[in-house]
């Protein structure tokens, strides 16, 4: 069993993170600033945005994003001063070339960089073709070119646990397969990528055409989603592309809301539990959900102590190839288990909800797993609704006028629950690859391998009580920071002391080392 | 001793364990009233409805089956949770106790048992209703921690609807508490003993000293005709 100190690896290292603004990305970063200060320096690529720097998105990002309300607490005043002496911002777009580095700082960040985390990514499940290519495909294979052309950088690649695919029995294994297609089908990542660079810019489709491709590519070879497609076709490169590059991939399952660190439940984004979360928190009673079957759920701060472990490894040279970081395999959440618990989250919110509507009814209005062909699932409902919708529209116009007002008031009434129902059988239908059709369960066995000298990032799952997390921390800040976002309103935000700078300009550290070309 | 009606003049107990029943002495209502809102709150209104029906015949099966002895309906009533989860069970067992401390405690039988507490008394609390409500219960009252209750069985984390051995809440329960009793050199004629339901004549006839607490009707009679203390707290 390797043993390793994370304090001792990292020590005096230099590290560049990319997929800074991320969820996971910003955790890590505030993660290795509060507990490790032996490292060296963290370079940050930070794209620029319209008229904002990268300089300027960062100081934004620190200032506003609870990720890193820790650093706030802990340095107060002083965390601008820390920051500028442990970070440095590099401009550049992971979808470039180098990052689209500037050639001098790219030159000189190839020789004193240790190690390459690469976050940076777009997680949604239902992705443009465009962007998932020029992200999750070419952006990883510049996170391998620009690691390669480094004297001895090594590279973590954080992708999913469900680039496994469609499986159909047993666990996903730790193993990166050049060439990958979980339905058996030939494939070849080069020629595949190749063809999707050459088709991304000549084909003319529209926005929805080009989901609608990503998602066809993706059944072809029996990925449930584009987004799971382009990252496993990522790995698959990777794998071929690497030579002697030092590298592992480290592949979280669904990553959740932190347990400790930055807190207990900060979330952010709405891409995996919130949306289902949220209906199961609506008059929506009947979930098409197969009870039978696990959801991998890990809270982020997990996820960012195996990347951390990664990296440690890689650099005091017992690196995995491949790392996964979920729950199914040592501890895992059934889903009537998850179903249950959600429900009596919900429960415990409506209870106190100053509405006799919501705290009387809502409250006890439990929702059930249903069949996905069940008459009460929300296909179903959405065809009733619809069928009462055309029927009321025929009665208006064989009515007389009296009675049209009334009629329109149940009219709009009807079309916006059958809306309501669209929207959620979309959700359902984005999910069900996770929560009905395949029972994903992941090996988990590389990360347990490790012999961790520092108990604080010695992630073990098994310890979870999916009880108190669900209640207590998933679902409360999932309602704190994710059903916002589904809602369309504001989401809180972290307001820093007033006056926080990070300074900048002839004092050491940060700075714009580099800029998008 | 605070709104106590004494009916019988009542000694403060000396030196012997005093043995009490949770359900009807320290709150009011019985463990069938936890079992209904368990009930009550299953997931699906169907299971609502069953297993209402289920704990609300318990009262006839007792009547015309049970022969006086309440550990048939007992088990009666706990077979009507069968299916709800280990989860839901405690979740919503947490939120009937908060329901117990706000709305159904006695205050002046809890003042009371705790100033025994404070005096030394070895203190035996039993109950048949479910030990994931009345520990927690005596936990927060600080009243202490032998207890004798029922617990349910899981299966996969759900409940069989059966309860482990020894069943509380009956005849055969109270046997075994006072078999225990016994193997642990207890002086039952020494003891005192809290009830407040017929089901707990067993055991109040067992000690030196019973005392009825705000009792059903028919330990009322019993507790007259054997001229025992009976107390009724608000």
């Amino acid at each position: 069993m390797p043993k390793l100190s994370i304090h001792r690896a990292y020590r005096g290292k230099h590290i560049l993170l990319t997929g800074a603004s991320g969820f996971l990305g910003k955790v890590w970063l505030s993660l290795m600033l509060d507990r490790i200060p032996e490292i060296e320096k963290i370079y940050v690529l930070i794209r620029r945005k319209r008229d904002t720097g990268a300089w300027e998105r960062f100081e934004e990002i620190v200032a506003t994003s609870y990720a890193f309300e820790p650093l706030h607490r802990r340095h107060g005043e002083a965390l601008g001063a820390y920051l500028a002496e442990r970070v440095e911002v590099v401009e550049g777009d992971v979808s470039l070339p180098d990052f689209g580095i500037d050639p001098e700082a790219a030159e000189d960040l190839t020789r004193k960089l240790d190690l390459i985390v690469h976050c940076a990514g777009l997680v949604d499940f239902e992705p443009d073709l465009r962007e998932a290519v020029e992200t999750n495909i070419s952006g990883s294979l510049h996170a391998v070119d620009f690691a390669k052309r480094c004297q001895r950088a090594a590279l973590v690649h954080v992708s999913t646990c469900y680039v496994v695919g469609d499986i159909r029995e047993g666990m996903a294994p730790e193993a990166l397969a050049p060439d990958y297609a979980p339905n058996g089908r030939p494939m070849d990542a080069e020629a595949e990528y190749e063809e999707l660079l050459s088709f991304v810019k000549t084909a003319s489709l529209k926005d929805s055409e080009w989901v609608d491709e990503a998602r066809r590519r993706a059944a072809g070879y029996g990925w449930p989603n584009g987004y799971t497609y382009s990252k496993s076709l990522a790995e698959s490169l990777i794998r071929k592309r690497a030579g002697d590059l030092k590298y592992s991939v480290v592949r979280p399952a669904v990553v959740e809301s932190s347990m400790h660190y930055p807190f207990p439940g900060w979330n952010e984004g709405a891409q995996t539990c919130a949306p289902l979360s949220y209906l199961l928190g609506t008059w929506l009673r009947f979930f098409p959900i197969n009870t039978r079957h696990v959801l991998d759920v890990i809270p982020v701060d997990y996820v960012c102590q195996a990347v951390t472990v990664a990296g440690a490894a890689l650099m005091e040279g017992c690196a995995s190839q491949v790392i996964q970081v979920g729950s199914s395999q040592r501890n895992p959440l059934r889903l009537d288990r998850m179903l249950e618990l959600l429900n009596l989250a919900h429960r415990a919110h409506w209870r106190q909800s100053a509405s006799p509507l919501e705290r009387i009814f809502l409250s006890r209005w439990d929702s059930v797993a249903v069949s996905q062909d069940s008459p009460l699932g929300p296909e179903s409902l959405r065809k009733t609704a619809a069928a009462v919708f055309e029927a009321l529209r025929g009665l208006k116009e064989r009515s007389p006028k009296a009675i049209h007002e009334y009629l329109n008031k149940a009219l709009s009434s009807v079309n916006k629950a059958k809306w309501a129902l669209v929207k959620t059988e979309k959700v359902v239908e984005v999910f069900a690859p996770f929560i009905y059709r395949t029972d994903f369960r992941f090996v988990t066995e590389a990360l347990a391998k490790y012999q961790i000298e520092e108990e604080a990032f010695a992630a073990k799952p098994e310890d979870i009580d999916w009880r108190h997390y669900i209640m207590k921390v998933l679902e409360p800040g999932l309602r704190r920071w994710c059903y916002p976002v589904l809602e369309g309103k504001p989401v809180e935000k972290l307001s820093a002391p007033r006056g926080f700078r990070i300074p900048r300009g002839d004092r050491p550290g940060l700075r714009i080392a580099g800029r998008a070309r | 001793m605070g709104k106590a009606k004494a009916v019988a003049t009542l000694k403060a107990p000396r030196r012997g364990t005093v043995y009490i029943k949770v359900e009807g002495t320290l709150f009011k209502g019985g463990g069938w009233q936890h079992a209904a809102y368990l009930a009550a709150n299953a997931q699906s209104f169907s299971d609502r409805v069953f297993k209402l029906a289920q704990i609300g015949l318990s009262m006839p099966v007792s009547l015309f089956l049970g022969q006086g002895d309440p550990d048939l309906a007992n088990r009666w009533i706990y077979a009507g949770l069968k299916g709800l989860s280990r989860d839901r069970i405690e979740v919503l067992t947490e939120e009937y106790l908060e329901k117990v401390l706000k709305e159904g405690l006695r205050r002046d039988a809890v003042d009371f048992f705790l100033k025994l507490r404070a005096e030394g008394h070895p203190m035996v609390f039993f109950s048949g209703a479910l030990d994931g409500f009345i520990r927690p219960l005596l936990q927060r009252l600080q009243l202490g921690e032998e207890l004798h209750s029922n617990r349910l069985e899981y299966k996969n984390d759900l409940a069989t609807g059966r309860l482990l051995e020894p069943v509380m809440g009956g005849y055969a329960g109270l046997q075994s508490l006072l078999a225990s009793a016994e193997r642990s050199g207890a002086d039952l004629a020494k003891a005192y003993a809290y009830g407040s339901e017929h089901g707990d004549f067993f055991l109040l006839r067992a000690v030196g000293h019973p005392c009825a607490v705000n009792p059903d009707l028919r330990l009322l009679r019993v507790a007259r005709e054997l001229n025992w203390p009976i107390l009724e707290w608000d």
